[in-house]
């Protein structure tokens, strides 16, 4: 590891703030994406974006994809303990401070969550 | 052997979907939990680029009292000066369903510092010593 590698577990958690510096949510999930490698190397996962959870309530348990199946009991209330969960997509994140754990976000450009799952 | 997927354009929430997942070799054995993930920034970008394993990883995940007792437990239990995680490189791996798939054998990432560490520990200083050990 270098000085440069992080870990999922300092994102998780980390409090995000608008531009202004008001705390809006926590970090609930890093969305991965993967991404064809160079040449033949194999694809590479990258950061997509941070979901954004305005209570610290626990995982989403996969609740908020279109496609996925499961009690409608417990996805109705997952999807309502979690409805105002948003998705930051990564190039709207300004800054992240590591040392002071926050993540500061152009809020604006934050999406609803069920709207952003493929 | 399974065959390398391609994870082109797919999604993955990493705490939902690779977090405390069973890493499994390529004979479908047991190799351990994902207990963090190494992210490393490029070109402004963060991307996956190692599963991290065992104690090392796990304590500063738990944060608090317990996480400092589960690391300062591990750094007393490793010789090695400064002692890393169990790191198996994100190129490793070949498929990630309800489980990732890696495509070295458990006995090839017995040589990766970290990976194991405790199990082969155990063999060599238990059970090869007990009568018989040696017997086919």
């Amino acid at each position: 590891m270098s000085e440069h590698d992080r870990r999922l577990s300092q994102l998780l958690g980390m409090p995000v703030l608008d531009l202004e510096g008001e705390e809006i949510g926590h970090v609930n999930d890093v969305r991965l994406v993967g991404k064809s490698g160079a040449g033949d190397q194999s694809a590479v996962l990258r950061v997509q974006g941070v979901v954004v959870a305005d209570r610290f309530v626990g995982s989403l348990l996969g609740y908020d994809r279109k496609t996925e199946h499961g009690p409608w009991a417990v996805r109705s209330v997952v999807r309502w303990i979690h409805r105002g969960a948003k998705l930051a997509p990564w190039d709207a994140v300004e800054r992240v401070d590591w040392t002071k754990r926050t993540l500061t976000v152009d809020a604006t450009r934050l999406t609803p969550l069920a709207d952003t799952r493929n | 052997m399974v065959r390398r997927q391609d994870l082109s354009g797919r999604q993955l929430d990493a705490a939902l979907q690779l977090l405390d997942r069973q890493i499994v070799d390529s004979d479908g054995r047991m190799v351990a939990k994902v207990d963090d993930i190494e992210l490393s920034e490029r070109d402004g970008e963060l991307e996956v680029t190692a599963l991290l394993i065992g104690p090392g990883a796990l304590g500063s995940r738990l944060r608090g009292e317990l996480g400092r007792l589960v690391t300062s437990v591990w750094r007393r239990l490793r010789t090695d000066a400064r002692p890393m995680p169990g790191r198996i490189e994100m190129s490793e791996v070949v498929r990630i369903d309800s489980a990732i798939h890696v495509a070295p054998s458990i006995s090839e990432l017995e040589s990766v510092p970290g990976v194991n560490g405790y199990e082969q520990w155990v063999r060599q200083h238990i059970i090869e010593r007990l009568p018989g050990a040696s017997d086919e």
